[in-house]
């Protein structure tokens, strides 16, 4: 699944303000799903974005929304977002972005097309 | 007292001997620059403030089918300029709050004394002296309009607010706390008030509350500042290489885009989790606990990778979106269902 996801994200990662993404999963059979991170910024190291997918991870329920009804999160900052997808089988995909960029205009066909992905193919 | 223009007092009292005592002796006192009118109920005292202009109205508190306390209420809604004083024989704490908070400038106990009708003439005759300032000017540092008008929705009160810069004159109206009207340029409604939520920069003036000439804008404020701010974050990218132009032909589109929108529950409290506004169904408290999470994790969030302060949390679900807000010190959930939720 990483690698799907690593073709999946190739040329992605370029678009100009994007600061670094990665993917995981919560489910229990996911097999290779330690999860990979990717960076574009110097100055932010990939791991760091495994601390922010483990934050995201352990957020509370909704309340107002049925368990399984939340598709996406965005966190709006003053310099940035982080946008932060749930599908359906468990897998994850949190993307953090600088604002008013190119990168911040592509979080919705990025999330769309995670969401859209089939592990199989 | 004599000197200067006429006073116009309207005095609303079901003692019609009582009407009769007071206009006889306050007209000498006043020697005649107290035009008085009586009436011995709210229906006669309505007649009379159509058919004359009035300063000011004098109410009784224990009157029939309707109270003084609630006329006064209602002469706020009708009459915001006319001075308002309450007049009654059984003073009490919890008279006196009600009366002011229904919009009475001075409440008065009855005197049982030619000099307690004296003191009665005197601050009457000083509320009539008394003039209020026609909304206030000034220099608000790190406020912008959306502070202005959360200030004034939470605060529940009635107002104007003005705004203008070289592109756009624009007024938005606000009632009882509530958004009920806007407009801006050729814009009414949402439109515009997104349009002068997203204006880069200009002037306004909070003014005193007049009646809009149609009511364009429903439902809770909270929702309103929402989407204006999304579609602001959502227009900054576009609008950014003429940063001192707005256009409102993107405005009108993004706007569109949200009409389908129905709001399903909104909830405003403090940062410590007292709950300031509360519209939702059901689990208030849940709602709390959440928003309370939610600036946690924004702040770890912030230790990790820093962007700047926090200011929402977008959720897409299923049914619609739901809004978490962390702004001026107060917290907001705001669940809104849309088609677009669906897509």
């Amino acid at each position: 699944m990483n690698e799907l996801f690593q073709q999946w994200l190739d040329g992605r990662l370029s678009v100009p303000g994007m600061i670094a993404c990665g993917v995981a999963s919560s489910a229990a059979d996911a097999g290779d799903a330690a999860g990979a991170c990717w960076s574009k910024d110097a100055n932010f190291p990939a791991e760091k974005m495994g601390e922010i997918l483990t934050v995201l991870q352990n957020m509370s329920p909704v309340p107002g929304a049925p368990q399984g009804a939340v598709r996406w999160h965005t966190w709006v900052f003053a310099n940035g977002k982080i946008r932060y997808v749930l599908r359906p089988d468990g897998w994850i995909f949190a993307i953090a972005v600088r604002a008013n960029s190119d990168a911040a205009q592509v979080l919705d066909p990025l999330t769309e097309e995670f969401l859209a992905l089939h592990p199989a193919s | 007292m004599s000197n200067g223009a006429k006073h116009h007092i309207l005095f609303v009292d079901d003692d019609a001997d009582f009407l009769l005592t007071l206009r006889d002796l306050y007209g000498m006192m006043s020697e005649h620059s107290w035009e008085i009118f009586t009436a011995t109920s709210a229906n006669k005292a309505l007649e009379v403030l159509d058919a004359h202009r009035i300063d000011l109205v004098v109410v009784d508190v224990n009157m029939p089918v309707i109270d003084g306390i609630q006329f006064i209420g209602m002469l706020q809604r009708r009459h915001p300029k006319l001075k308002r004083a309450v007049l009654t024989g059984l003073a009490s704490q919890e008279k006196r709050t009600a009366a002011l908070a229904n919009g009475a400038d001075l409440f008065i106990e009855k005197a049982s004394s030619p000099e307690g009708y004296r003191s009665i003439f005197a601050m009457l005759g000083e509320l009539l002296q008394w003039m209020p300032r026609e909304g206030f000017q000034g220099v608000l540092r790190k406020v912008g309009l959306n502070d202005v008008i959360q200030m004034e929705c939470l605060a529940r009160n009635s107002s104007v607010l003005e705004i203008y810069n070289e592109h756009v004159l624009g007024r938005i109206y606000i009632q009882d706390g509530q958004l009920i009207h806007a407009v801006g340029g050729d814009l009414t409604g949402e439109h515009a008030l997104y349009k002068l939520l997203s204006l880069p920069g200009g002037s306004f003036e909070l003014a005193q509350f007049e009646h809009p000439p149609e009511k364009t804008l429903g439902g809770s404020w909270e929702m309103l500042l929402m989407e204006a701010a999304r579609l602001r974050d959502e227009n900054a990218a576009q609008t950014s290489s003429k940063p001192d132009e707005v256009d409102p032909q993107t405005l009108m589109v993004a706007a569109n885009s949200t009409t389908s929108s129905h709001l399903e529950e909104t909830l405003v409290c403090t940062r410590t989790g007292d709950t300031l506004f509360d519209a939702a169904p059901e689990e208030a408290e849940a709602r709390v606990a959440w928003l309370q999470a939610v600036e946690q994790r924004a702040a770890e969030l912030s230790r990790i990778l820093p962007l700047g302060s926090f200011d929402r949390l977008e959720t897409q679900t299923m049914e619609g979106r739901i809004l978490s807000v962390s702004r001026g010190g107060k917290l907001v959930y705001v669940r809104v269902s849309t088609a677009l939720g669906n897509k």
